[in-house]
């Protein structure tokens, strides 16, 4: 074969490369809730229906507890100067003078924590930006796709994320978040080390999305532990205008079962 | 000799992309790396996916085309008490005072980024507004709720559509709020219809922003603000109170500040 034909066939081995493509990125397009029961889940076994198992988050306070449990359903692996400052807003909570979180004063949640409060989530993707708008507190959280982390990171309350397609699952990738969020709402702390690592993906008939968080924060963890959230596509509802200092809106949604909305 | 021959091949294979739609594609993919990344977006005129925020700074809506605001008579008086109320200090800004939401149309003309995202599943558009992390999401080729379902926000409720290269943005139901940062009034029927077109080989976005309120004004009148595109800048966390993004560079905002 001349060498022009040698080219011609890596021409066509090129157009049956591309031919070959990955099948185009899932659709997350869409308002997204939990839902009682069925909700945030860190039970390795997923417990049946009613049984109640502690990582299984369904009502508001145990919302509270989404990040306190890990996926195989044990305590999250605190380092002890972090198990006092749980110990601290247990304490509290018993004595029925619970202590502030960030969320409860309208401050910023941080990354995970964000995407397990009971109010929907609009998330408007395109292919350079996954943006997820929370209606709880007004929080959205930017996901930047294809690209790296940039250099001199200031910290921010979500810190800075950034996202790539692997076979139809969205991986998410966040560093860069002040110390000043708490990590779970029970009083899990985090330093500025810590690294979250997200896998998004869709069950097979789009209705659910599911997230699978990896954590790891030597400063704050024993080890690096992984979590699992679902929320279902919810055509039905839009998200409201949530002004955090007014009060605005009630939980009976998520505590007891779907209420119609505008 | 090898080049040689590759170099017939490579004309070979561009005389067949010539004639075939392939042509354009590789002319587009050629022009798009020599233009900077701003200016091939903005050879889309439906594409304002990106960072805007105004050229200038103005406190004040006023109609665009330099006649006086068309008060009503109780418009007028509205506005004037307001204005007095705030020298006096018996009515405050709350947005800034208690951190509440800017509402539409005040929020547009804030001297601060705005990220637009327009949903690849063409149903919504949104404008995150970086001051106090406000989203307007606007519905596609949707019509308005009824008054019964419309919700009650700063923000309103906003539906869009196409035409030709403008968007419009139709939003109704906003909480009372200020219309500007002057301490503009509104009452209950303010309705806020916005055409947003990309200007000037689409560096720039137009917004004229109609302003109709049968209580406060005889007539619609449209101000105009005007957008730049920010290649460079991403939104900000912005928290209420703190020591958010520094606007002191934007051209008025100085000014406003005495």
């Amino acid at each position: 074969m001349t060498p022009c034909g040698w080219a011609m066939a890596l021409v066509a081995l090129g157009v049956c490369r591309a031919s070959a493509a990955p099948a185009p990125a899932p659709d997350f397009s869409g308002v997204w809730m939990h839902s009682p029961g069925t909700a945030i889940r860190s039970g390795a076994a997923h417990k049946s229906a009613g049984e109640a198992a502690k990582g299984v988050v369904g009502g508001t306070g145990e919302f509270r507890r989404a990040l306190s449990y890990t996926l195989d359903d044990r305590p999250v692996p605190l380092q002890p100067w972090a198990a006092a400052i749980v110990k601290q807003y247990s304490d509290a909570a018993a004595a029925n003078k619970p202590l502030a979180d960030p969320v409860t004063l309208c401050l910023p949640s941080g990354t995970p924590i964000f995407l397990t409060q009971p109010y929907p989530y609009q998330i408007v993707q395109t292919p350079k930006q996954i943006t997820i708008i929370s209606e709880a507190n007004q929080e959205i959280r930017f996901i930047y796709m294809n690209q790296g982390h940039p250099a001199n990171l200031k910290p921010a309350p979500f810190g800075n994320s950034v996202g790539h397609w692997e076979d139809g699952t969205l991986v998410v990738d966040t560093i860069g978040q002040t110390d000043k969020t708490l990590f779970a709402t029970v009083g899990v702390p985090h330093t500025k080390a810590l690294h979250v690592v997200e896998r998004f993906r869709l069950s097979k008939d789009g209705n659910q999305l599911e997230d699978l968080i990896t954590i790891d924060d030597p400063g704050t963890f024993t080890n690096s532990w992984q979590t699992l959230w679902r929320l279902n596509r919810r055509p039905d509802v839009r998200l409201l205008e949530y002004i955090c200092a007014d009060g605005d809106q009630d939980q009976n949604e998520m505590t007891h079962g779907p209420t119609t909305r505008p | 000799m090898r080049m040689t021959a590759s170099t017939n091949c490579l004309d070979c294979r561009r005389r067949d992309l010539i004639g075939s739609r392939g042509a354009l594609r590789w002319l587009a993919v050629g022009m798009a790396a020599l233009l900077p990344a701003s200016a091939w977006a903005g050879s889309n005129s439906r594409d304002l996916n990106g960072v805007w925020s105004v050229t200038d700074y103005n406190p004040a809506y006023i109609p665009a085309d330099g006649t006086p605001i068309p008060f009503t008579p109780a418009g007028r008086k509205a506005y004037q008490d307001a204005l007095q109320q705030i020298k006096q200090g018996s009515l405050t800004d709350i947005s800034k005072t208690r951190c509440i939401s800017e509402g539409i149309p005040r929020i547009l003309a804030a001297p601060y980024p705005i990220d637009i995202q327009q949903g690849q599943d063409g149903k919504v558009t949104v404008f995150i507004f970086e001051l106090a992390h406000v989203p307007q999401i606007i519905y596609m080729n949707q019509t308005q709720p009824d008054g019964d379902n419309l919700n009650d926000a700063y923000v309103g409720n906003s539906i869009g559509s196409w035409s030709g290269d403008t968007l419009t943005v139709d939003t109704v139901g906003m909480r009372k709020s200020w219309v500007d940062d002057t301490g503009l009034p509104h009452d209950g029927d303010l309705h806020v219809i916005e055409h947003l077109r990309k200007i000037n080989g689409g560096l720039e976005l137009e917004n004229l922003i109609t302003i109709e309120d049968p209580g406060m004004f005889t007539k619609p009148w449209t101000a105009r603000r005007v957008y730049q595109y920010r290649a460079n800048v991403k939104i900000m966390y912005y928290l209420c109170g703190e020591k958010n993004r520094d606007i002191s560079a934007v051209p008025g905002v100085k000014g406003a500040m005495q």
